[in-house]
């Protein structure tokens, strides 16, 4: 049925639920999963601010490379062939859909929330606009 | 995986792509498959002020309801063909006079599905450009994963 799946996380909890759902869907259609994480990159801003806001995009880098590794060691675990891509991108959502198209895959698996929005109210924004903008089919877990 | 998944549709043709999409997956997964129609029910204007509203005869709303069964009914048969070509069996579901969303949700809930699948849109809707009504409101829902076909 699908043989490559596109799975987006950034680190929260919810994102770690598509995670879950997305390799356990892999694992049982033996479909290869690619993890991709997208890291936002400030707006140009000078001044007193500019090292606090380098060290911010060190830590996400940083976080980015963790979750992605430990993504990589449950698809391991679970048997799941894996690879994973650290993007940069002032829009996600474009991020995740090119790299879709750009690896061939065949179904995008998400959670409806990242680490914004409001809770079981809406759905999340990126998840949203990936959902406006692919052409591939998107599997949303709650 | 999923044991049970619930195809929506209402007969345009990203519902149809749905159908299909949903079929296959359930073959892969040996999954059980309900199909889903709902038909909303009959405007009534009761008016306001002066001006003049429209109430349904009983004949009017009897006429409704016939033709209504009869396109879900359509609907329905077409995605028994499709299933019966993958070689699957699926429970055919015709729900009338409701809001679809809400009835798809309650479906899923009621039939214990573990996946709901449905067009990105439906028969409304400016294409490509935004997500369906139906399809925003079960994905805001939240309590079964949806899987959303183009």
């Amino acid at each position: 049925m699908y043989r490559h799946i596109l799975i987006p996380t950034d680190g929260s909890k919810l994102a770690e639920r598509g995670v879950t759902h997305g390799l356990a869907l892999a694992k049982s259609l033996g479909a290869k999963v690619s993890f991709i994480f997208v890291v936002e990159p400030f707006a140009e801003v000078s001044g007193r601010f500019l090292e606090a806001i380098a060290t911010y995009a060190e830590l996400r880098k940083e976080q980015a490379k963790s979750v992605l590794d430990s993504a990589a060691s449950s698809a391991r675990t679970a048997g799941v062939s894996c690879e994973t891509i650290q993007g940069e991108s002032g829009q996600p959502h474009q991020a995740i859909i090119a790299a879709a198209a750009d690896k061939g895959c065949d179904l995008i698996v998400m959670s409806s929330h990242g680490r914004s929005g409001l809770s079981a109210l809406l759905i999340g924004s990126v998840t949203n606009k990936v959902l406006a903008h692919a052409k591939t089919p998107v599997l949303v877990c709650p | 995986m999923y044991a049970h998944i619930l195809l929506s549709t209402d007969g345009s043709d990203v519902a149809r792509n749905g159908l299909k999409h949903g079929i296959a997956l359930a073959k892969a997964l040996n999954a059980k498959v309900t199909v889903i129609a709902v038909t909303e029910p009959l405007p009534i204007d009761y008016g306001g002020g002066h001006a003049g509203g429209w109430i349904p005869s009983q004949q009017e709303v009897d006429a409704f309801d016939a033709a209504s069964k009869e396109r879900a009914g359509k609907v329905l048969d077409e995605a028994r063909t499709m299933a019966d070509q993958i070689g699957i069996s699926a429970k055919l579901l015709h729900v009338p006079n409701a809001h679809p969303a809400t009835a798809i949700i309650q479906a899923a809930r009621s039939g214990g599905c573990d996946l709901i699948v449905m067009g990105s849109h439906g028969r409304r809707g400016l294409k490509k450009l935004f997500l369906g009504s139906q399809t925003s409101e079960v994905l805001a829902d939240g309590s079964v994963p949806v899987l959303v076909v183009h």
